[in-house]
């Protein structure tokens, strides 16, 4: 009896193990961002479309909620168990570099995909080699009350003059929605900063990072001037409550001129069909300094411990073809990365038109390896300035400083 | 003081209790009954305008929330069990047994506590893929079962003792083997311990979400605690829809809650205590 | 009876039996985990959270030269004091009032797990939204009642009471639950018996419920401790840490310089230093625990 039972259990043993090798198609993981606006169908309308067409690959389509995406990445590289593609801010390319975990992806990636991306949004290209595949990419716009403004301010210092004609924080009704509360990006710091003609950091003739510069005339005035907003009340009060989805609330439900966000607030506007007039424009920039938005992009990463380099690429291949492209475009609220697409009609209203014709004159976050910290050191003490804890200029000093002192400056 | 007035006391002390610690409920569900339009008013409003039901409809059919449900289901259900088994006898070594090394054993499994998921979630996460558990459900079954065991050892082996020995130590010379005075005397005494540590465990593993964020990849696999964060993305929040799917996820919990209800409120049987 | 004796009895074989089975798993899950933690704050560790050189106290020093390392350390022992005391003095006084037999108390009790049935960053989302100042219906409902409250996260005070409440919040069902439990097994008899000696209500209290829920109370509490000094999930949703740290704790630091930062030293040496208190806060608390237990 006991005899048999092992024999049994042996056959079931090896008929599994047998089962597991036949069904043994390459294996690929790729990492996937749930972007707002994005459907669940999506991902797995594309998982297996892409499986039928290729059935000798076995795609795995990780969905991770955006607001998670770093912190699980980086569990997932530190656990010894990386995917082979993941989504990422491209923000965080040079940690991951600093890891030593990406691959120049170009490498693996078909010449007619390569030429199809419009140069432009390469952020990804760290010293001239393609690190990070553009997925997504955007400038930051203006939004604006067109049924109560006559036009859309060029300059911050006549939007400020706009905003005092008509701000009336008693009725609840606020002149500019700012964002106060440290969150993932420096918003709307860096708007201001830009248009004043001023960055984070000194950037030397090979592109790489000198001293921290948010003390200097550009940052401290810039401070100064988004303290002036808050303190003659033409903005929301307890600014330092609100991260971005709340500013852009404000803006829907009605209560406030302006607002300064990406694309996708338009399509917010759109669903729900909001009673009011509004518009978009430009960021504007301080008088006499030149037009500069933010461009944020993310990025396709391919980890160099991948086994599946080339099936991964294939992915690729498949996803940015202009048929699934153009839907995950629809509803992201991007403009369009591959140039194939760049003229579809879709793509020809004012949010996009702006969100391309920045893209020149943009400035993307710093690429540093220590950027998040940054962040948090100058977003903490923007913070304090907001609070009244600090001036601008101790504050932005105290921020430099304390970079420097970081990188070892 | 007599009974009338502790009972006139207790109403409105009840009353303003369930008020101020359900203020968020209301909130809750004022939103989720709200259509998009009303739900970004401001000022905000209590009752809706137009009351509606279909946040409830839309999340149902655009999000696989049955699949959500089962996934909790199991990692709850499969936890409480997993923890129940290994618990019980454990919390009665330390309550009733004379042994070496109790007070270690005491302090071991407090020391546990001590870790929040989130600093060993890294290593766990090695352990984790290394047993060919990566987007298994058991995976969970098993963190989750660890983690709460040790609160649950403590907190039984306390009401264990809590309970006089007499009892048990009566029926033992009346010539009861042990197991049975722990089947048929100290856990229908300790039955509101018990409860409680198994309340405590199911509700621990239903809305654990750390370790669900960190084992579980695929859609299907996903426990509630996931499934709601599809409705917090990078710019915006669905507020309506967030809180209509909180809401059903409360349920489960309340209901369970109920049932078990009852267990808790069973006194010393009075028989047990004299003699 | 020789020593070897005194370790096998009967008793003592039944014990380590009945215990192995917690202790394997405990031991396979998390022994690794936590001795690795251990090692990570000794040495300097790469962004991979591989050991790359023996540091000694190179990770702690670091932490001790930030400035506000020690204000994080002194608000997570307040934060850690005030909702621990405000959820056992709440807890009890609505376990006391559930333990009233009173028409509806079943309803009472059921509503009253409400708190506690939903995840924490779930109900930390859902006061975010109630503490909205424009969207949330808290500061309207307050207004409407006439009083001016803050923007309640834009303030370093506001957004620290606010963030406790929310902690205290989320554990009132669960010491409620915990103490009514308790309050269930203490026998009608004594309170009969000390009403014939003549006890009033708050005698009564002192006297027979005090004492024979001092087990349990004991362990809830240092339990609570634990898990509040750790509760990460209420503040990061909320505030993040902010605004300008006024609501830090170790535990939301230990994540930024883990997942933000990725500097598993420094966050592993909190983690130990977190360990230290804690440990310390126990013995001196379940130094109690054990001598009744002797009883």
């Amino acid at each position: 009896m006991r005899k048999s039972l092992w024999i049994i259990c042996l056959a079931m043993f090896l008929v599994f193990g047998l089962a597991l090798m036949a069904g043994a198609a390459t294996k690929v993981r790729v990492m996937w961002a749930e972007y707002d606006g994005l459907t669940p169908e999506y991902a797995a309308n594309l998982e297996k479309a892409f499986e039928e067409k290729h059935p000798d690959i076995d795609l795995e389509i990780i969905s991770t909620p955006w607001n998670d995406m770093h912190d699980r990445l980086i569990t997932y590289i530190a656990g010894g168990n990386a995917p082979d593609l993941s989504v990422i801010g491209t923000r965080w390319l040079l940690e991951l570099m600093d890891m030593g975990v990406v691959e120049p992806i170009e490498q693996h990636l078909s010449p007619e995909l390569l030429d199809n991306i419009d140069p432009a949004l390469f952020e990804g290209k760290i010293k001239g080699v393609v690190y990070g595949l553009p997925v997504a990419a955007g400038t930051r716009v203006m939004y604006w009350r067109s049924d109560l403004l006559d036009k859309a301010p060029e300059t911050f210092e006549e939007m400020r003059t706009m905003l005092e004609k008509v701000a009336k924080p008693e009725e609840n009704f606020y002149g500019i929605a700012l964002t106060g509360q440290k969150y993932v990006e420096l918003t709307e710091f860096a708007y201001f900063l830009f248009g004043n003609d001023g960055y984070f950091f000194d950037v030397n003739e090979d592109g790489s990072y000198g001293k921290c510069i948010v003390n200097n005339e550009a940052g401290v005035s810039t401070l100064t001037f988004m303290n002036n907003l808050v303190k003659d009340n033409l903005t929301q009060p307890g600014v330092t409550a609100y991260k971005r989805d709340e500013v852009q609330n404000l803006f829907i439900s009605g209560n406030a001129a302006i607002m300064m966000t990406g694309g996708f607030g338009a399509t917010l506007l759109t669903q729900q069909n909001v009673p009011f007039k509004w518009d978009v424009a430009p960021l504007p920039h301080f008088e006499g300094k030149p037009q500069s938005s933010l461009i944020v992009t993310d990025a396709m990463v391919m980890f160099n411990d991948s086994k599946a380099k080339a099936e991964a690429s294939k992915f690729l291949d498949f996803f940015y073809s202009d048929e699934w492209r153009l839907e995950f475009d629809k509803l992201v609220g991007f403009p369009p990365v591959t140039k194939s697409l760049a003229d579809n009609e879709f793509f020809q209203t004012p949010v996009y038109k702006y969100m391309v014709d920045q893209i020149a004159g943009a400035k993307p976050w710093p690429l540093m390896a220590e950027w998040p910290e940054c962040n948090d050191l100058i977003w903490d003490n923007i913070e304090a300035t907001f609070l009244g804890q600090k001036t601008p200029q101790q504050a932005m000093d105290d921020a430099a400083a304390a970079i420097d002192a970081l990188r070892g400056l | 003081m007599n009974r009338k007035t502790t009972h006139y006391l207790v109403y409105p002390a009840i009353i303003f209790v369930l008020l101020v610690l359900l203020f968020p409920f209301f909130v809750m569900v004022s939103t989720m009954l709200k259509p998009l339009e009303e739900v970004y008013s401001n000022p905000p409003h209590w009752i809706p305008k137009n009351l509606t039901f279909t946040n409830f409809s839309d999340i149902w059919s655009k999000y696989p929330l049955v699949a959500y449900f089962k996934n909790s289901f199991i990692v709850a259900i499969g936890t409480t069990v997993f923890n129940m088994l290994l618990c019980v006898p454990a919390a009665y070594a330390i309550a009733r047994l004379r042994f070496i090394g109790k007070n270690f054993m005491m302090y071991l499994f407090l020391v546990v506590q001590m870790f929040s998921p989130i600093i060993v979630v890294i290593s766990l996460f090695k352990i984790v893929a290394r047993l060919g558990l990566l987007d298994n459900l058991l995976s969970l079954v098993l963190t989750n079962g660890v983690f709460t065991l040790a609160f649950a050892i403590w907190l039984l082996s306390g009401y264990f003792r809590g309970i006089p020995k007499a009892i048990e130590e009566a029926a033992l010379i009346d010539g009861c083997s042990r197991l049975q005075t722990i089947t048929r005397i100290l856990i229908p005494i300790a039955m509101p311990g018990l409860v409680t540590t198994i309340i405590y465990t199911f509700i621990s593993a239903w809305n654990e979400f750390m370790f669900a964020l960190t084992f579980i990849t695929s859609m299907e696999k996903r426990p509630l605690t996931l499934g709601l964060y599809n409705f917090i993305g990078r710019w915006t929040v669905q507020w309506q829809y967030l809180m209509a799917a909180a809401f059903l996820a409360l349920i489960p919990v309340v209901i369970l809650f109920m049932i078990i209800e009852k267990e808790l409120v069973q006194g010393l049987a009075g028989g047990a205590v004299k003699g | 009876m020789s020593r070897a004796g005194k370790f096998w009895t009967t008793e003592s074989r039944l014990a380590y039996l009945l215990l192995i089975p917690s202790a394997v798993f405990l031991i396979v899950f998390m022994f690794y985990p936590i001795f690795y933690v251990f090692l990570m704050s000794l040495f300097k560790v790469n962004k991979l959270a591989n050991l790359t050189g023996f540091y000694g106290m190179g990770n702690f020093i670091t932490l001790f030269k930030l400035p506000e390392f020690w204000q994080i350390i002194i608000r997570s022992c307040i934060w850690t004091a005030l909702a621990v005391t405000a959820k056992t003095v709440i807890g009890l006084i609505i376990a006391l009032l559930l333990n009233v037999d009173f028409r509806g108390r079943k309803l009472a009790r059921t509503l009253i797990i409400i708190p506690w049935a939903s995840s924490v960053p779930i109900s930390a989302m859902l006061w975010q939204w109630t503490y909205n100042n424009d969207f949330g219906l808290l500061n309207y409902t307050l207004r409407w009642l006439g009083l001016n409250p803050p923007v309640w996260l834009a303030f370093p005070f506001s957004a620290f009471m606010a963030n406790i409440w929310v902690d205290i919040w989320c554990g009132i069902p669960f010491m409620a639950l915990v103490f009514l439990a308790g309050l269930q097994a203490i026998p009608q008899e004594l309170y009969e018996a000390a009403e014939v000696d003549g006890a009033t209500s708050v005698s009564k209290f002192r006297f027979v419920t005090l004492p024979l829920l001092s087990g349990v109370l004991t362990v809830a509490t240092l339990l609570s401790i634990l898990w509040t000094f750790n509760d990460f999930n209420v503040i990061y949703i909320l505030t993040k840490g902010g605004p300008a740290n006024s609501t830090d704790i170790l535990i939301t630091y230990i994540y930024k310089y883990a997942f933000q930062y990725i500097k598993f030293g420094p966050s592993a040496a909190m983690a130990v230093i977190t360990f230290a208190i804690l440990l310390t806060v126990s013995i001196i608390y379940a130094r109690n625990f054990f001598r009744e237990g002797a009883q």
